[in-house]
C-alpha cells in the first residue's frame, strides 16, 4: 500500500513537471487591408540606413526598411532586395568614411569620447544597377524636388549606383520598376536639412534649388504628389512621413546659445575689451553668456557682431575646440560665422518651411487615402525622451543613445523606434496587426 | 492527469513574495493552520496553538521549479525564464515545561522569498536579468495554556535575508559584442514578533486569531559591482556600496477547524496582509555619479486577502488523507507588474497525507498547485508590455516526531 501510493504520487509529479511549461498564445498577425508582397521603401539618407555621418552594410542592414520589411513577411510580404555596400567602412557620398567614436585628448587636455572619422578606405559606390530594381530605394542626399528628374541619377552617387542607365532613370521610375503593392515615401527632409546643416546661407524658394537652398514648398508639394499618384494610381498603398523639426534632432541642439561659462573676473575682462572695440552694449556676466555670432545686419559699433539669442541654434559643426581654446563665440574678432549659426530668422523661415510641407503631406495622405506618419510629433518626444523596456532613450549627443555620431540621423535603435512608429501608423490605417521590432537587439551608441 | 497537475503558478507561493509553505501537512490542506493546531508547525500558523500539541519535531522541505514566460504585446515574441530549483524549508520544535501552563519551542522557517532568472539577452534585461531573494525566520516562541479551552502564544522572530538582482545595462562597447551589467547584493537583517490566541470547545470546534508583525528588512553594505562598463563612462559606475530596505508585511489571520466526525476535520482560514507598506524598491548609493543616481521604483501593493479551507481524513490508524484549497489575492497592480514577480489572484488545490512509519514517526507528503490566471501588465515605469504566465509544481514532504508521551491514537485528531 505504501509502495504503491509512493510509485503512484512519483509517476504524477514526473508527469507533471515534464508538462508544466507554459504555453502563452501570442496575437494572430495579420496583412489587415493591405498587401505587402511588394514593398518599396523610398526616401533619403533616412530611409536609406545612413548614420555615423556615411551610408554603410551595416547601417543598410539596420534600416527602417529592413525592419519593416522582416516584420511584414510575417504578414506575407516578399522579398526585399538592398542594393548593399561592401561591408566594412562606410562612404560619406564624396569618398569620406563614417564616424567611430575613439578617445582623444581635447585641447584642455581632458581625454573624452570623440567622434572621429573611421580609418581605412570608403566603401566602393560602384554600380550594382544590373541587378536592380532594388526594393530598398532609400537615396543619401535626395530631395522632395529631386525625385522626379531623371538627370539627378548622374548627379547623386547614391542614386547612380543603383539605377540600370545613371542620366535617364528618376526616384520615381526607378520605384515604379518595382511594381510594389506597398510603399513607405520620407522625403522632404532634405528640402530643409541642406539648408539647415549649413547654416542657412543658402537660397530661400529659388526657382532652381541647389542642395544648401530652402525648396520652396510648392514644388516640395508637386513632387510628393506626383510620387504618390504615380504609385497609388497603380494599385499601391502605403505610408507617407512627415518632416521633423530640426530642432529635434542633436546637430542643432547639442551646442546651446549661451554656453560660454565664465567667472566674474573673466567676464570683467571681457566687458573691458568689447568696451575698447566700441561694443559696450555687449555685457558679460558671471555664468552662462550667449555665444558672439556675426550678423551683418548690426549698425552699431564697430563690428558686425552680437550676442546670440534664445532660439537661435548653433551647429554641432562648429570646430569644438576652437570654442574651448580659441576665444571662437568669445573674443570680438572671432564671432562665430553664418555658416555655423541658424539665426531667428533663419529658424523662423526653417520653421515655417517644415509646418508647410508637413500641411502638404498630410493633405496628400488624406487625398490619397494612405497612412500618414506624424514623425515630426513622434521624433519631438525624444527630446524628453522616451522609454522602452526599461531603457531611457533621448535627442542629447551621444549619451542620448537613439542619435548616430553624426547627430542628424538614428542609430539603429533609433532606427528600430522609427520603424515601430511606421508599423503603428500602418496598423492603424490599414486594420493589420504586424508585430512590432524588438528595439533592444538593436545596437546603441558603441563605445571604444 | 498530466494537465490537471499542470495548473499556473508564480514565482513565489503566496500572494506577493510570501511564501506559503511553512508546514506539510497545512500545505496539504490549503495552507490552513491559524484555527488547527496539529503539530509543531502551529509555532508559524499560531503560537498559541503549542499549548494544544505533543512534545514533537516537525521538519520539512518543498521544491519549487517555477517556469516562467512572457509574452511581449508590442512584438508577440515570447521569453522563458531559466529553470530553477527553489527549497523552502521549515523546522519547528515544541516541548511542554512539566509541571506548568507552558511550553516553549523554536521556529526556523522561510516565510519570504523570490527568484527568477531571465536569459541575458531577453529584450527586458534593462529592468532585470534574474532576482533572488531568500530569508531566514528564526523565532523563539512561547504559549501559555489558560485553561482547558484556551491558550496565548508569542514568538520573538529574527530574520536574516539575501538580496542577489542582475540587470544588464544599456552602454556596448567591442563592436557591440559586449554589453554592460549591474550586480547589487547584500545581506539583510530584521526583526518582528508573532502573537496568537487560540480557544477550543469540547472536540468539535476549535480557532485562533494571529497577527504576524511587519518585519523590516534593511541592507546596510551592500555590493554594486558593474561589469563590463566601457572605459569612457567607467567614472559613471564605480563599484560601491549600496542600502536598501524591504518590508515584510504584517498580517492578520482567523482561523477555525470543526471536527464533522471522528475522522473527518475542516480547516478555514482567512488572512489580510498589509502589503501597502511596500511603496517602492529603493536602492541608495554610497557613490553618485551623473549615471548612477539613487534609485526608488515604485511598487505600490496594496492590501491582500487570502481565503483557505481544508479537509483531513484518518483514513485508517496509519493514513491521514488532505485536501485543501484557497484563493489568495495579489498585492500588485496591473501598472507596476514587474519581471521580479509576476504576480496575479491565484487558486490553489492542494493534497497531502501522513502515514505513521511507526507509533511516533509520521511521514508527512504534500502535493501543491496553483492557477494563476495570467498577467498583463503595462508597467509604467519602464514601458515593458506584455503577459506574464508561470506554472509551478510543489512537492513537498516532511517528518515528525512525537516524543515524550505515550501515543494513543497515530492519527490526527483534534486533541
Amino acid at each position: 500500500m505504501k509502495k504503491f501510493r509512493i510509485i503512484l504520487l512519483s509517476s504524477f509529479l514526473i508527469v507533471g513537471l515534464y508538462s508544466c511549461k507554459p504555453n502563452l498564445d501570442g496575437f494572430i498577425p495579420s496583412n489587415g487591408d493591405a498587401d505587402f508582397t511588394t514593398y518599396v521603401s523610398i526616401g533619403n539618407s533616412l530611409t536609406a540606413g545612413y548614420a555615423d555621418g556615411a551610408l554603410s552594410r551595416s547601417g543598410q542592414e539596420n534600416s527602417f526598411p529592413m525592419m519593416l520589411s522582416e516584420q511584414f513577411a510575417i504578414v506575407g510580404g516578399g522579398d526585399f532586395t538592398v542594393p548593399y555596400l561592401p561591408s566594412g567602412n562606410g562612404n560619406d557620398g564624396s569618398g569620406g568614411t563614417n564616424r567611430v567614436l575613439t578617445y582623444l585628448p581635447n585641447c584642455q587636455g581632458t581625454i573624452g569620447v570623440t567622434p572621429v572619422l573611421a580609418s581605412g578606405s570608403a566603401a566602393s559606390l560602384a554600380s550594382v544597377g544590373a541587378s536592380g530594381p532594388y526594393n530598398a530605394q532609400g537615396v543619401p542626399g535626395a530631395r522632395a524636388v529631386d525625385a522626379l528628374s531623371a538627370f539627378y541619377s548622374s548627379l547623386n552617387p547614391f542614386l547612380a549606383r543603383i539605377v540600370t542607365s545613371p542620366g535617364s532613370s528618376s526616384i520615381l521610375s526607378e520605384a515604379l520598376r518595382i511594381n510594389p503593392t506597398f510603399f513607405t515615401l520620407w522625403l522632404g527632409n532634405n528640402d530643409v536639412l541642406g539648408f539647415a546643416t549649413a547654416g542657412g546661407v543658402g537660397n530661400v524658394d529659388p526657382g532652381f534649388p541647389l542642395p544648401g537652398d530652402l525648396s520652396d514648398p510648392a514644388q516640395v508639394g508637386g513632387a510628393l504628389t506626383v510620387l504618390v499618384d504615380s504609385l497609388t494610381s497603380r494599385g499601391a498603398e502605403g505610408v507617407i512621413a512627415n518632416i521633423p523639426n530640426v530642432t529635434s534632432v542633436p546637430f542643432f541642439t547639442t551646442i546651446p546659445w549661451n554656453g560660454v561659462v565664465l567667472t566674474q573676473g573673466a567676464a570683467d575682462t571681457l566687458n573691458l575689451i568689447y568696451q575698447q572695440v566700441g561694443h559696450p552694449n555687449i555685457i558679460w556676466k558671471a555664468g552662462a553668456n550667449p555665444y558672439i555670432i556675426e550678423d551683418t545686419t548690426v549698425v552699431h559699433g564697430t563690428l558686425r557682431i552680437r550676442q546670440a539669442r534664445q532660439g537661435e541654434l548653433i551647429l554641432l559643426s562648429t570646430p569644438g575646440d576652437s570654442i574651448r581654446c580659441a576665444q571662437w563665440g568669445i573674443s570680438p574678432f572671432k564671432a562665430l560665422g553664418d555658416a555655423y549659426v541658424l539665426d531667428e530668422n533663419e529658424v523662423a523661415e526653417i520653421n515655417e518651411h517644415t509646418a508647410n510641407y508637413n500641411t502638404t503631406i498630410s493633405n496628400i495622405a488624406s487625398s490619397y487615402n494612405i497612412a500618414l506618419a506624424d514623425m515630426n510629433s513622434y521624433m519631438k518626444t525624444f527630446t524628453g525622451g522616451v522609454v522602452y523596456n526599461g531603457v531611457d532613450l533621448n535627442a542629447s549627443f551621444i549619451s542620448g543613445g537613439a542619435f548616430s555620431l553624426d547627430g542628424v540621423h538614428p542609430n539603429p535603435r533609433g532606427y528600430a523606434l522609427i520603424a515601430n512608429e511606421m508599423i503603428r501608423v500602418i496598423n492603424a490605417k490599414y486594420n493589420s496587426t504586424i508585430p512590432t521590432v524588438d528595439v533592444t537587439t538593436y545596437d546603441g551608441i558603441i563605445f571604444p | 492527469m498530466s494537465l490537471a497537475l499542470c495548473m499556473m503558478h508564480q514565482v513565489v507561493l503566496a500572494g506577493g513574495f510570501k511564501i506559503g509553505l511553512q508546514g506539510q501537512r497545512q500545505i496539504g490542506m490549503g495552507h490552513t493552520g491559524i484555527g488547527l493546531a496539529q503539530d509543531a508547525a502551529t509555532i508559524y500558523f499560531n503560537p498559541a496553538g503549542m499549548s494544544f500539541v505533543d512534545n514533537q519535531i516537525s521538519v520539512g522541505v518543498s521544491g519549487i521549479i517555477p517556469r516562467v514566460q512572457f509574452l511581449d504585446a508590442n512584438t508577440n515574441l515570447i521569453t522563458n525564464a531559466e529553470n530553477q530549483f527553489f527549497t523552502p524549508f521549515s523546522l519547528y520544535a515544541n516541548y511542554h515545561l512539566k509541571n506548568t501552563p507552558l511550553n516553549v519551542g523554536l521556529g526556523v522557517y522561510t516565510p519570504f522569498g523570490s527568484g527568477v532568472k531571465y536569459p541575458t539577452d531577453w529584450s527586458g534585461r534593462f529592468v532585470l536579468t534574474s532576482i533572488n531573494l531568500t530569508n531566514v525566520f528564526l523565532q523563539p516562541s512561547i504559549s501559555w495554556k489558560l485553561n482547558d479551552n484556551l491558550s496565548v502564544g508569542g514568538g520573538f522572530v529574527y530574520s536574516l535575508g539575501h538580496v542577489d538582482l542582475n540587470r544588464q545595462i544599456p552602454l556596448s562597447s567591442n563592436g557591440g559584442q559586449v554589453e554592460a551589467s549591474g550586480n547589487l547584493e547584500g545581506a539583510a537583517s530584521g526583526l518582528g514578533y508573532n502573537l496568537g490566541v487560540y480557544f477550543k470547545t469540547g472536540k468539535v470546534f476549535s480557532g485562533g486569531l494571529t497577527y504576524h508583525s511587519r518585519v523590516d528588512m534593511k541592507v546596510d553594505n551592500g555590493n554594486a559591482v558593474f561589469n563590463n562598463i566601457p572605459a569612457a563612462a567607467a567614472s559613471s559606475f564605480p563599484n560601491t556600496t549600496f542600502t536598501t530596505e524591504l518590508p515584510l508585511p504584517g498580517e492578520v489571520g482567523l482561523g477555525t477547524a470543526f471536527r464533522i466526525n471522528e475522522d473527518l476535520t475542516l480547516a478555514l482560514d482567512l488572512n489580510y496582509t498589509f502589503w501597502n507598506s511596500f511603496k517602492s524598491l529603493g536602492f541608495d548609493y554610497a557613490d553618485n555619479t551623473d549615471r548612477l543616481t539613487d534609485e526608488a521604483s515604485p511598487r505600490n501593493y496594496e492590501n491582500a486577502w487570502a481565503a483557505r479551507g481544508g479537509l483531513q481524513w484518518d483514513a485508517s490508524n496509519r493514513t491521514t488523507i488532505r485536501a485543501g484549497l484557497f484563493y489568495d489575492q495579489t498585492p500588485v497592480q496591473d501598472a507596476f507588474v514587474n519581471p521580479e514577480l509576476p504576480d496575479n489572484n491565484k487558486i490553489g488545490a492542494a493534497f497531502g497525507f501522513s502515514y505513521w512509519l511507526e507509533d511516533r514517526l509520521s511521514l508527512d507528503v504534500s502535493l501543491l498547485y496553483e492557477d494563476v490566471a495570467k498577467r498583463q501588465t503595462l508597467n509604467t515605469e519602464t514601458q515593458l508590455h506584455g503577459t506574464y504566465r508561470t506554472k509551478v509544481m510543489i512537492p513537498g514532504v516532511g517528518v515528525n516526531y512525537l516524543f515524550g508521551k505515550k501515543i494513543k491514537k497515530r492519527t490526527n485528531r483534534m486533541n
